[in-house]
């Protein structure tokens, strides 16, 4: 009797349905960005809604850089100058970009301290990720206060600062246990063969966890890529991130939908150009675990 | 010559003693095997020596000078981890040359000692693999190789055989021994397994819960255990341990057991204070005569059970209510409650302190 | 109580691996037999097309004649213990045990004279409120065992249950192993890579090789009738050494070539008529060589000795040909010493170029 099994089939099916169920809704807002940033003024929140821009146009995307009036009279804001988004790209990267580094490092160090050398037991970890167990606007008002003092208010450390510290815990966290999953007689081995301690974490335990800490940073990135309660606190004009020029298109004449759009797409971009760069790297970490005694 | 030296070492994680007050040396190109129980401390031990853990208190001496301050990477001791601990990034070559790259060796010179090794350890045809790919034995020889490629004073061996078929496991124990004195090195060997610490040691050391009970050759470890743990733990299947009371009748001292008197009167210096007590009496299984039919000073029992192992037939036989092991003929049948008749001389018995269960005989 | 019938059971794994080969196996009921062979053989696959976690590619399964190739595993009535023993750390050995009663919903008090039923059978009465973490290693195992067959599988499939514990606990361990068969009488399938363990535990053995059935027979007709090459080399402790001869004849006399060594087999006529001038391979056990300073068949030079206390094994070094050889324990050759080694041709075994047993006295 030969028969191939029928039930793997059959659930796949269901899973596939499912899956592209998931997908279509996931995907939808994007693609409603995507259709937005290319409509006119007029189809932005037509009713009926336009489900592909029916005059498409780049305009959107102008506004953005080009302090242009007829341009902007176009999108119906004409009596006000924005200031050019190319600067909020350029701090964004700054601020959230170092921020994120400083954190992964520092965090990384940290992780090593705890897994390795038992620094501070499981207290230190509680206290480590209690930082984030406060909602942000708690810190906010002492920050701010704290911040005039010592003349960090609106300046890129000062912001970058924050960013580092409240991602840090997240790392510490995710890096120790990636850190764990590598068995720490590789590193002992190294050592006996002549390697200090900080040696062997770079040199034998980096490589492994590497495709874990640079998807932690990817995940920390777009956390800091699109914080909106610090940036906006804490900075006055001198830095402008995404998301506090975001709002800059919120104005008295109404909220132009598609600049916004246009912004928001081109935002994005970075995140996913840093995703795949580090992607070959994620598939090696996926790798690794496959050696255990 | 004394490479190692080990003075009143303990070790305690928390409250937990992990080594306690261990003391002994191993020699310069000793094959030196220690064994016990999981949790006996014996990968403790070697972590001691390399440094990776420092002892509580005591001394480690290598060559002479404490170096229980010096760094794991500036002892010159080479170790070998139970998980074997590859770099699953790296090749088969790439492991291996690791210890020299660290040391910036030449390349060339690199290439010849990674050869040289890979070859001994017959893995030449590993060389370009990862790690992953590796079977059981294969990986055991990669991370044996990595071991042994560098050049260093002492190489400590935790468990090396744990992770392949019991089989390759009997093959290898006599190519570990040969390895050992074709390079002419001092190895310091662990093993849950005391049969495979008396095949590999030049000298065998027994531990139990942080202490070592006896470090002696295999042959002496073997016939003259100190302690009742290192007369059961030594040997397979374990000795059998009968209590009998000794007595004194007319200046002759025997063993007296319901169902048999063993005279030993041969022994008076060594047991004449234990007269009129308990005592276990130990005897080995391969010692103790078989026989299907009544004999002539024979005890009478029954088989419990038994077990084929193809060259030999293990016996369980029922004296009251203690278990006897014994060697029968595999040639032959033993059907369940058979009475058998067992004999064993005086020659080959140990005589054991109840209380101290120390081996006075 | 079932009877296993396993048909031309093949199983290729996606990417062409081919685990197992028209495998046919009759396991009686309530038999106790092992799956043994090395890593790779075949035998975890097979466990796992029995307990139903694995489709077959071919080949059917029946229990007590019904066809349960595809039933899900949930409705087998299997029970299966692994490697590692899967035990909920958060819960008492109580609730481990009772779980699988749980989720089959049977009344409280059903439960409770179950587990304690299998509980008191396996000796950890004392245990039930004990978490894993305060268990040792023999503990969880009973534990792990006990969440089996608290559920009353009709077969009880082992997966290499012994092979975490060290080796004494792995002796006592068996001989419970055994007591408990002997009590359940459950048809129990077990998968070692560990011969003393299949030896002395089963009624039958299947010894596997490379997704084959090498051989089914009885513990004693494995080790003195080996079908082949591969079960004569893999069985025995240490297993039977095969040396590749050619047969020649010369005049009226048969002789054996080894190169290193020519032996007599002129009384072997019969059987060899038909081989001359071809390869076929001799097997001859350890135990049945005799290691002599002078006078034998053939010289060897000593590779490499191991005391494993009762005996001596002699491994030693003809060309390219490695013998071992069992000698009294108080025979110790020096490393490199030339010796001389001995049998009698009634104990040899002839296997032909393909590997089969053509003759045994």
């Amino acid at each position: 009797m030969k028969r191939v099994s029928l039930e793997k089939p059959k659930i796949g099916i269901h899973l596939y349905v499912i899956l592209i169920l998931v997908l279509i809704i996931a995907i939808f807002p994007i693609y409603w960005l995507t259709i937005t940033s290319f409509k006119p003024k007029a189809e932005w929140i037509a009713s009926p809604p336009y489900w592909f821009p029916n005059s498409p146009t780049l305009i959107d995307y102008y506004v953005l850089f080009f302090s242009d009036p007829s341009a902007t009279a176009q999108v119906g804001a004409a009596f006000i100058a924005f200031k050019p988004a190319t600067k909020s790209f350029l701090d964004s990267a700054i601020v959230a970009g170092l921020g994120t580094a400083l954190a992964v490092f520092a965090g990384m160090l940290a992780a090593f301290a705890v897994s390795r050398h038992g620094f501070g037991g499981n207290t230190f970890l509680v206290l480590v990720l209690m930082l984030r167990m406060a909602p942000p606007i708690v810190a906010v008002i002492p920050l701010i206060v704290f911040y005039s003092f010592i003349g960090f208010t609106d300046t890129y450390h000062g912001l970058l600062l924050v960013y580092a510290t409240f991602s840090m815990p997240y790392a510490v966290w995710i890096i120790k246990g990636l850190i764990d999953e590598v068995p720490r007689e590789l590193e002992e081995s190294a050592r006996l063969d002549g390697l200090t301690p900080l040696q062997a974490h770079f040199k034998v335990t980096w490589p492994l966890i590497r495709g874990g800490v640079l998807a932690t940073a990817l995940f920390l990135l777009i956390l800091n890529w699109s914080e909106y309660l610090f940036a906006l606190m804490l900075t006055r004009g001198n830095v402008i991130t995404l998301p506090v020029q975001m709002t800059i298109y919120q104005t008295y004449a109404g909220v132009l939908y598609g600049p916004q759009a246009a912004l928001a797409i081109l935002a994005v971009i970075p995140l996913v150009i840093f995703g795949i760069v580090i992607r070959r790297f994620l598939a090696r970490g996926l790798t690794f675990g496959a050696v255990k005694g | 010559m004394e490479k190692l030296k080990l003075e009143n070492i303990s070790k305690s994680f928390g409250k937990k003693i992990v080594l306690d007050d261990i003391n002994l040396s191993v020699f310069d190109k000793e094959f030196f095997c220690i064994t016990g129980r999981l949790g006996a401390g014996k990968t403790t031990l070697l972590r001691i020596i390399a440094g990776l853990e420092t002892p509580s208190s005591g001394n480690v001496y290598l060559d002479g000078e404490v170096i229980n301050y010096v760094d794991p990477k500036d002892r010159r001791i080479s170790m070998f981890f139970e998980n074997l601990a590859l770099y699953p990034n790296k090749t088969g070559f790439e492991n291996i040359a690791f210890p020299l790259r660290i040391k910036k060796l030449p390349e060339d010179e690199i290439k010849k000692r990674v050869y040289e090794i890979s070859e001994l350890l017959n893995i030449k045809y590993l060389l370009d693999r990862l790690p992953r790919t590796f079977s059981g034995g294969e990986a055991q020889r990669v991370a044996l190789a990595r071991a042994l490629v560098r050049d260093a004073k002492i190489y400590l061996l935790d468990e090396p055989l744990s992770n392949i078929d019991a089989l390759l496991r009997i093959q290898a124990r006599a190519e570990f021994r040969r390895l050992q004195r074709y390079l002419g090195k001092t190895f310091i060997y662990t093993t849950h397994d005391p049969i495979e610490a008396l095949a590999v040691g030049d000298r065998v050391c027994v531990m139990r819960e942080g202490k070592v009970l006896q470090i002696d050759k295999p042959n002496l470890l073997y016939d003259k255990p100190k302690d009742r743990y290192v007369a059961a733990f030594v040997g397979n299947p374990p000795m059998n341990f009968i209590t009998c009371v000794l007595c004194q009748e007319d200046g002759t001292l025997y063993l007296s057991h319901d169902k048999f008197r063993l005279d030993v009167t041969k022994f008076k210096e060594a047991i004449s204070d234990l007269i009129d007590r308990e005592v276990d009496v130990g005897i080995r299984p391969e010692y103790i005569e078989v026989s299907k039919g009544r004999i002539e000073k024979g005890i009478g029992t029954k088989v419990l059970s038994t077990e084929y192992l193809g060259d030999k037939l293990i016996l369980y036989l029922g004296l009251n209510d203690l278990i006897i092991r014994a060697i029968g003929n595999p040639e032959l049948t033993y059907s369940m409650d058979e009475e058998v008749w067992i004999r064993f001389s005086s020659e080959k018995i140990h005589i054991l302190d109840k209380k101290t269960e120390k081996v006075l005989v | 109580m079932t009877k296993i019938l396993l048909e031309d059971l093949t199983k290729i794994y996606e990417g062409g691996t081919v685990a197992l080969e028209d495998f046919n196996l009759e396991i009686e009921s309530g038999a106790f037999i092992s799956l043994l062979g090395p890593s790779g053989c075949g035998k975890t696959t097979t466990l796992k097309l029995i307990a139903g976690l694995l489709d077959p590619t071919k080949g059917r399964i029946l229990f007590d004649g019904e066809d349960v190739t595809y039933t899900l595993p949930q409705q087998r009535g299997v029970g299966l213990v692994f490697q590692d023993y899967a035990v909920f750390p958060h819960m008492t050995g109580y609730e481990n045990i009772s779980y699988g009663l749980k989720v089959r919903k049977l009344s409280k008090k059903e439960i409770r004279d179950r587990v304690i039923e299998v509980a008191n059978l396996l000796e950890i009465g004392d245990i039930l409120d004990k978490k894993p973490r305060e268990m040792n290693i023999s503990e969880l195992q009973r534990v792990s065992l006990a969440r089996t067959l608290v559920i009353k599988p009709k077969v009880l499939l082992l997966d290499e249950p012994l092979s975490n514990l060290d080796a004494s606990l792995r002796v006592r361990t068996r001989i419970e192993l055994k007591k408990l068969q002997r009590i359940l009488k459950q048809t129990i399938i077990y998968v070692t890579h560990d011969q003393v363990e299949a030896l002395t535990l089963s009624d039958k053995v299947a010894v596997m090789s490379m997704g084959k059935l090498q051989q089914y027979d009885t513990p004693k007709n494995i080790f003195l009738k080996p079908k082949n090459k591969f079960v004569a080399g893999f069985i025995g402790s240490p297993p039977m050494n095969l040396i590749p001869c050619s047969v020649i004849q010369k005049d009226e006399s048969l002789m054996m070539d080894a190169n290193t060594f020519k032996i007599d087999v002129t009384e072997l006529k019969d059987v060899l008529n038909d081989y001359v001038n071809k390869e076929v391979t001799i097997g001859i056990r350890p135990q049945d060589i005799t290691p002599s300073l002078k006078g034998g068949i053939f010289k060897a030079k000593v590779y490499s000795v191991e005391h494993i206390g009762m005996e001596n094994i002699i491994t030693a070094k003809a060309d390219d040909i490695m013998i071992k050889s069992i000698a009294q324990k108080d025979f110790i050759p020096n490393l490199d010493e030339e010796l001389w080694f001995k049998f009698e041709i009634n104990k040899l075994y002839i296997f032909d170029k393909e590997g089969e047993r053509i003759w045994r006295s």
